[in-house]
């Protein structure tokens, strides 16, 4: 049992020996030394296709392919590809799979990596597809509580904020369900998570809701933070009413457990109150850095022969 | 005047869709997707001992496997199949629900890709089975977007 898939599409996709299977070897790949990386994929081409702007999870990936010696190859905005030429995205993965063996894109459709894939025969790594995957960033928050806990099972596991949108914590959630926690969905009423979601989730782990952050708080061992988002609201006078109720400072921390971590997918805008950065709780920049060994991870074993 | 009760073999030969759910009809033959030249009848609320009410879709002279009316199973469930061949019945049996269907529906998604690239949609279709058999919810899941559709959204996805 190991990793078995061919493309990094979407969470749904992974089994839980696939998941293990990326954060053994992104755990590995940080025990690496820097020449040890650079000859991994040396030889190799990695294409890198934004057709959105992107730049934490862009940077990310090109950092990896040049640590582990790969040429990359690409554009970090559709405005300089055919694709403004009226280019179709199957044409242009025909195009490009001649000359890399793996391609990372991000795109502003929803499905449009399934696509890739369904179109191409190299690896596809979906970086973002609208408002539907970023299955490395539910990887990356996966390996994140996995480092700093040393296990994901047993864990008390809260998401906050917008889990009615919000694509990663609906990743998160479902890849969560391949292990034994309990989650805790903390959410105003107009912003919980999806009821088929929470069923699927709920039939897996126990599952428990809240409204404000500070109910749940003493029981949490990880808070999955996101924004609420004003232009999410049909009602301004509720967000207005809750808006406050989803920011983190170190007052609504004070009944937590000192080993409480806080996780965020970043960018933040208002949700975490500075102060909260050099508390021991924040484990927000830990997490945004281990991004690296775990897209690292994954191209090694997409493109490994 | 229209008879409040009709048999499957009012016709000769051909195809018969029974029990389907009354006032589902006209979306279950738009499901069918015929050539322009197929004759049919259609009965709508018509009395039925199962249903109460139901339609029924006469197709003469034209025999359709259980494949060909898989679609069916989506907008009309629990509908029955039956091939007529010289006034009687020669074989009857339950439309299934297809497993995928291509290019049937359309993803209600805006940002979806299929309603963007020349590619026809890919739906797979799951029963939920949690309100007993025959009263399972169906849903279908965009294989690109990965949205799901209700039972009450396949009627404005068809396409």
């Amino acid at each position: 049992m190991g990793f078995e898939l061919a493309d990094v599409i979407s969470i749904n996709d992974f089994s839980k020996s696939d998941l293990l299977a990326v954060l053994a070897a992104a755990s590995k790949m940080e025990a690496r030394t820097p020449e040890e990386k650079h000859s991994l994929l040396h030889s190799k081409t990695v294409a890198t296709l934004f057709f959105e702007p992107s730049t934490r999870t862009r940077i990310s990936f090109s950092t990896a392919i040049q640590n582990l010696g790969a040429r990359e190859v690409g554009f970090a905005d559709a405005k300089t590809s055919s694709t403004a030429k009226g280019e179709s995205l199957i044409d242009t993965i025909r195009t490009i799979e001649k000359y890399a063996q793996a391609i990372v894109m991000r795109h502003p459709w929803d499905g449009a990596a399934r696509l890739a894939a369904d179109a191409g025969s190299i690896p596809i790594i979906n970086a973002g597809d609208g408002s539907n995957q970023h299955p490395t960033q539910t990887l990356l928050d996966l390996y994140t509580i996995q480092k700093a806990f040393g296990r994901i099972d047993g864990l008390n596991i809260g998401m906050s904020g917008d889990l009615r949108f919000g694509r990663t914590v609906h990743s998160l959630a479902t890849a969560l369900t391949h292990f034994n926690v309990k989650q805790y969905h903390i959410a105003p009423e107009s912003l919980c998570m999806p009821s088929d979601l929470k069923h699927k989730v709920a039939a897996k782990n126990k599952v428990s809701e809240f409204k404000t952050i500070e109910e749940a708080i003493p029981e949490l061992d990880v808070l999955y933070c996101t924004r609420v988002q004003k232009e999410r609201f049909a009602d301004a006078m509720e967000y207005e009413r809750v808006k406050d109720v989803f920011i983190l400072n170190m007052d609504t921390l004070k009944d937590a457990k000192p080993t409480l971590k806080v996780m965020h997918p970043l960018p933040r805008v208002n949700e975490i109150a500075y102060e909260v950065d050099s508390s021991p709780h924040a484990l927000y920049f830990q997490q945004l850095g281990n991004g690296l060994p775990v897209r690292e991870a994954l191209l090694h074993m997409m493109l490994a022969e | 005047m229209m008879p409040k009760t009709v048999r499957v073999e009012a016709i000769e030969n051909g195809t018969v869709i029974d029990h389907i759910p009354a006032g589902k009809a006209m979306r279950a033959w738009a499901a069918l997707r015929l050539p322009d030249d197929a004759t049919a009848a259609i009965t709508i609320n018509v009395n039925s001992t199962k249903l109460g009410r139901k339609d029924i879709i006469f197709l003469t002279d034209r025999e359709l496997s259980v494949k060909d009316v898989a679609k069916v199973g989506l907008v009309a469930r629990g509908a029955t199949l039956n091939i007529v061949r010289s006034g009687k019945v020669a074989r009857k049996e339950p439309v299934q629900v297809p497993r995928e269907v291509t290019g049937f529906l359309r993803c209600i998604n805006p940002n979806c890709v299929t309603n963007h690239e020349k590619v026809p949609t890919r739906f797979s279709i799951t029963l939920d089975p949690q309100l007993g058999l025959g009263k399972e919810r169906v849903s279908a899941t965009c294989r690109y977007c990965e949205r799901s559709l209700s039972e009450q959204e396949f009627a404005m996805a068809l396409q």
